[in-house]
């Protein structure tokens, strides 16, 4: 193996990675806002807006991202909209991420004793706020660390906006390699730069898990 | 004692309850009178807790009518939130809020839902602390407490909303035997302040005490009501003696706080 050709393509590497790390952290953001709000909508209203939702969160769910990005991205075109690629990643990454998020923060946030809910619910407090204060800092324990390896699992999932000619990291490998003749290599260097983005936030992971494990609500509830 | 002048602050008429295939509650009449204590028993399963449910709008009613204050409870117009506030809540879990502090505990109702400023809902809390007992725990978490405290911090919560009626339901049956003083202790004093309480307990010695009216359900139906006198020495009905029977037994056996 050769890696003399990789010190000219730094800039090239680092723009990218930029762009990977930029669009991970806004569908995160993206994800997490509507996946709260959805997860919400689905706490307060019974069955009949829930067989509406939980249908579309069913349908993004069992779709490839891939065959999702593309659809956003030829989708907004076709009618009329075009939409530049980044855009179009980032609505399918945060749409994407917001129907998995949703059921993480519901499932959570059902596990918390109903007792909580009418305990606030009989001192006069509204449901939505008894679900923001009250069971959603309680259900933080589970909800923070899943949220974080989903996280994870999002940075690794920008590689697939490379399908609508975004240059985030892999796209930016393949434009490397066609240059010089050096696939394995580039790859490598590439898996390089999305471990380092990773790594330290698995290892953050962690180290949430452990702290809310030690002295978060898991253990009160246990206590009570 | 009702006096004909007065209404009743709480009126339940032929009020249902179903659960799915379950009838839970099959036609309840109660009049509550203010200042009035209400202690009401029945083995598990016959509807007792539902009643309580179904009075601060935890639960709908299936048909009948529950009047609180001349609040319809089933009103679909009515605020919940005012009727709620009217009506403190004490449950057999103690249910307070585990992420937060005793003293939010105690004042996120009275700032939130009275919309009272906050150092005025914290004074009230202190002085409430105060009266079960508590005044140390004010910066705790409930996890830190034991039952019995928790469960008198709970009353306090209820009682900051400056409810008319409050509703025990089975406030001491999740405690150690040691720790259920504390809390009927409490409850004592508050009947003697005059507040208006609906009890639902297994508790003999506090229901002879403290009960004005003794009522007991099976099945989903009131089958027998009365001062605890009567009730507890000749109550009419065969079931209502069956079970009086138990319970007594099993207070006498037992001892009590």
């Amino acid at each position: 193996m050769s890696w003399a050709f990789l010190p000219q393509y730094l800039p090239v590497l680092i723009t990218a990675t930029v762009t990977t790390i930029e669009l991970s952290i806004l569908a995160m953001l993206g994800g997490c806002a509507l996946g709260v709000a959805i997860a919400l909508l689905r706490l307060l209203t019974g069955s009949t807006s829930n067989t509406v939702v939980s249908a579309v969160v069913d349908a993004i769910r069992t779709t490839p991202l891939l065959v999702q990005i593309l659809i956003w991205y030829l989708g907004a075109a076709a009618i009329g909209h075009a939409i530049d690629p980044f855009a179009a990643a980032f609505i399918a990454l945060a749409v994407n991420s917001g129907a998995f998020i949703s059921e993480i923060v519901r499932g959570a946030v059902t596990a918390v004793p109903r007792g909580q809910q009418e305990a606030a619910l009989s001192v006069g407090l509204s449901r939505v706020y008894s679900i923001i204060a009250i069971e959603m800092p309680q259900a933080a324990p589970a909800i923070v660390p899943a949220l974080i390896s989903f996280f994870i699992g999002l940075i690794k999932d920008t590689s697939l906006a490379y399908i609508v000619g975004l240059l985030e990291l892999t796209r930016t490998g393949a434009f490397i390699s066609n240059q010089n003749g050096r696939p394995l290599e580039t790859y490598i260097a590439i898996a390089i730069v999305y471990f380092a983005i990773c790594f330290p936030v698995s290892r953050f992971g962690k180290y949430v898990d452990r702290r809310l494990r030690r002295t978060g609500l898991v253990q009160e509830r246990l206590f009570a | 004692m009702p006096d004909p002048s007065v209404e009743p602050i709480i009126r339940i008429r032929n009020a249902t309850k179903t659960f799915g295939p379950n009838k839970v509650l099959k036609g309840i009449d109660l009049d509550v009178w203010p200042s009035e204590k209400v202690v009401i028993i029945g083995s598990s399963g016959s509807g007792k807790s539902t009643l309580l449910r179904c009075i601060n709008g935890l639960e709908q009613l299936t048909s009948g009518e529950i009047v609180v204050d001349g609040m319809n409870v089933n009103d679909p117009e009515l605020s919940i939130s005012k009727l709620r506030s009217e009506v403190g809540m004490v449950f057999q879990q103690f249910n307070l809020f585990l992420n937060k502090t005793v003293m939010e505990n105690i004042t996120l109702g009275p700032i939130r839902v009275r919309k009272i400023p906050r150092d005025e809902a914290r004074a009230e809390a202190e002085r409430l602390l105060q009266r079960v007992g508590l005044p140390e725990k004010a910066n705790e978490h409930p996890a830190r407490l034991s039952g019995g405290q928790q469960q008198r911090v709970a009353i306090a919560r209820a009682l900051a909303m400056h409810p008319r009626v409050m509703l025990f339901d089975e406030p001491t049956s999740a405690l150690d035997p040691e720790l259920v003083g504390e809390v009927l202790s409490v409850m004592r004093d508050l009947a003697r302040e005059g507040m208006t309480m609906i009890v639902v307990t297994h508790e003999m010695a506090f229901a002879q005490d403290v009960a004005d009216v003794v009522v007991v359900i099976d099945d989903g139906v009131i089958i027998e009501q009365g001062p605890p006198s009567k009730m507890f020495t000749s109550p009419e009905t065969p079931k209502a003696r069956a079970f009086l029977g138990t319970l007594l037994e099993r207070t006498a056996r037992h001892g009590e706080s």
